[in-house]
């Protein structure tokens, strides 16, 4: 039996995006356990609840991440909404879900980027970002910001997009879906990014379940969860969704979800562009969350189910605010699929659960 | 059979026009809608310091004894909340970025005329 070493990696790792260690015990060239350990980078953006009044705190909520900032505000309204018994103008659910879908796009498209980069194809990750800058390109004719939008609050959305404009996004994503196809080609059935993901971080389904993971981690290992089926806010009105699953479990698996999710997104976005109704986008919010009332709600982020709690104490403040960010939830399959990887493998198989650890910060 | 889709993609942008701009020689293209930055238009503004209270970061101070207004361009986060609060309608947003600058400075804008001139020149 060989000797136990620990090797320490990361916060700062060259290639590691996110600040996060790992202690790997490793045999020769073999991970047999992964210690991780987070907090670098925390923030205590719950406790600013306390500070900041509810309609301001979703500028705080939407810089929880950079990527999948909308969805956090999304996430956080749609919670208050509930807290508060705030129904929405229908237009607003319809266009928040098209924010949300294309912010999905460019999340998966940043991955396959980020993928590609990692296993050193420069030029598949150079095509993905250029793909990429046009989803930006529409956040900005449309909202205003590239990446943190601050497109949504309490009660709606900000700015209406005109049917003339979501014909715009519509024409511009289609345009897109032939290059993407060609993209997907490469990256699925190129031999080199194959030989990289075939077989490396196996999850099986069982394990997927025990260990909680959600998203496309765990859609990659057959496991059917996907809180869009449940109709939340404006995916209700979709005429049917079905959550893209493989059954391979391992990095190739997530590979392909994500890269047909992208797809999917797009579908969703034609759809609803197809039956949005017209009338207003925002409603106007009075009032304080009552005292003791308490709400939860469930969105599907690009990494997976991100769930928001909050608790009102009868002022504009809330008692409580709480999010459970998917890469939290991921940290757990992710040290299962280090378990027996080779040390080479270690930051491939890090990147193919997309970790977000700075969400996990908070 | 990847590799070679992927060539006739590259190959393809040889002929196309670069997805990238060479900044800062070629000026960037901005949206109607992007937001770059804040600016007052003082004399329109009432020193109400609703945008002051509203702003997210703080990133606004009034002084209506000293007739000053003034913001941390570097403080704002650009979230349009005081363009809307804004009873004035004095506030707009620029599509233009603050310009970089190796100092954090606050932009202060002073009001010249002010209630006292109008009293004045309504009893002229």
């Amino acid at each position: 039996m060989a000797e136990r070493t620990v090797i320490p990696f990361g916060p700062q790792h060259p290639v590691l995006p996110e600040p996060i260690h790992f202690d790997l015990v490793v045999e020769d060239e073999t991970v047999v356990e992964a210690i991780p350990q987070i907090g670098f980078v925390h923030r205590g953006l719950e406790q600013l609840v306390k500070k900041k009044d509810y309609s301001t705190f979703v500028s705080v909520t939407e810089r929880i991440c950079g990527i999948c900032s909308f969805g956090h505000s999304l996430g956080y309204s749609q919670t208050i909404e509930i807290l508060m018994g705030i129904e929405v103008p229908q237009r607003a659910e319809y266009l928040r879900v098209i924010l949300h879908e294309l912010s999905r796009v460019h999340s998966h498209l940043l991955w396959m980027g980020l993928a590609a980069d990692a296993f050193g194809f420069e030029n598949l990750f150079m095509q993905c970002w250029r793909i990429r800058e046009r989803i930006l390109d529409i956040f900005e004719a449309t909202t205003g910001g590239r990446v943190i939008l601050s497109a949504c609050n309490v009660g709606g959305v900000y700015h209406d997009i005109t049917n003339e404009e979501l014909k715009g996004i519509v024409d511009v994503l289609k345009g897109m879906g032939n290059e993407y196809s060609k993209l997907t080609k490469t990256f699925l059935n190129d031999g080199s990014v194959k030989s990289r993901l075939i077989g490396v971080g196996y999850l099986s389904k069982q394990d997927a379940i025990d260990n909680c993971v959600v998203g496309p981690f765990a859609r990659a290992s057959n496991v059917a969860e996907d809180i869009r089926c449940y109709g939340f806010g404006g995916y209700g009105y979709l005429s049917a969704f079905e959550p893209i699953v493989c059954e391979d479990g391992d990095g190739y698996g997530r590979a392909k979800v994500r890269a047909l999710e992208v797809l999917q997104s797009i579908d969703i976005i034609v759809e609803l562009v197809s039956k949005i109704p017209d009338g207003e986008v925002m409603v106007k919010v009075k009032g304080s969350p009552e005292d003791g009332s308490v709400s939860a709600s469930r969105l599907e982020q690009p990494r997976g189910e991100c769930f928001y709690y909050a608790k009102g104490n009868g002022s504009k403040f809330l008692e409580r605010f709480r999010i459970r960010t998917p890469t939290a939830q991921n940290i757990g399959g992710m040290t299962k699929i280090l378990q027996g990887c080779d040390i080479a493998d270690v930051p491939l198989n890090i990147l193919t659960i997309d970790p977000c650890i700075s969400c996990t910060e908070r | 059979m990847g590799s070679f889709v992927l060539g006739g993609v590259t190959f393809g942008n040889l002929f196309k026009k670069p997805a990238t701009k060479m900044y800062p020689v070629v000026a960037p293209t901005y949206t109607a809608m992007t937001k770059g930055s804040i600016v007052n238009d003082i004399e329109a503004c009432s020193l109400c310091s609703i945008c002051a209270k509203k702003c997210p970061s703080l990133a606004i101070n009034v002084d209506k004894p000293g007739k000053t207004w003034e913001i941390d361009p570097f403080a704002c986060i650009q979230c349009y909340t005081c363009v809307r609060a804004c009873p004035k309608d004095c506030l707009t947003m620029l599509a233009q970025y603050t310009a970089p600058s190796t100092t954090k400075e606050y932009k202060t804008l002073v009001k010249t005329g002010g209630d006292d001139e109008k009293a004045v020149a309504a009893a002229e």
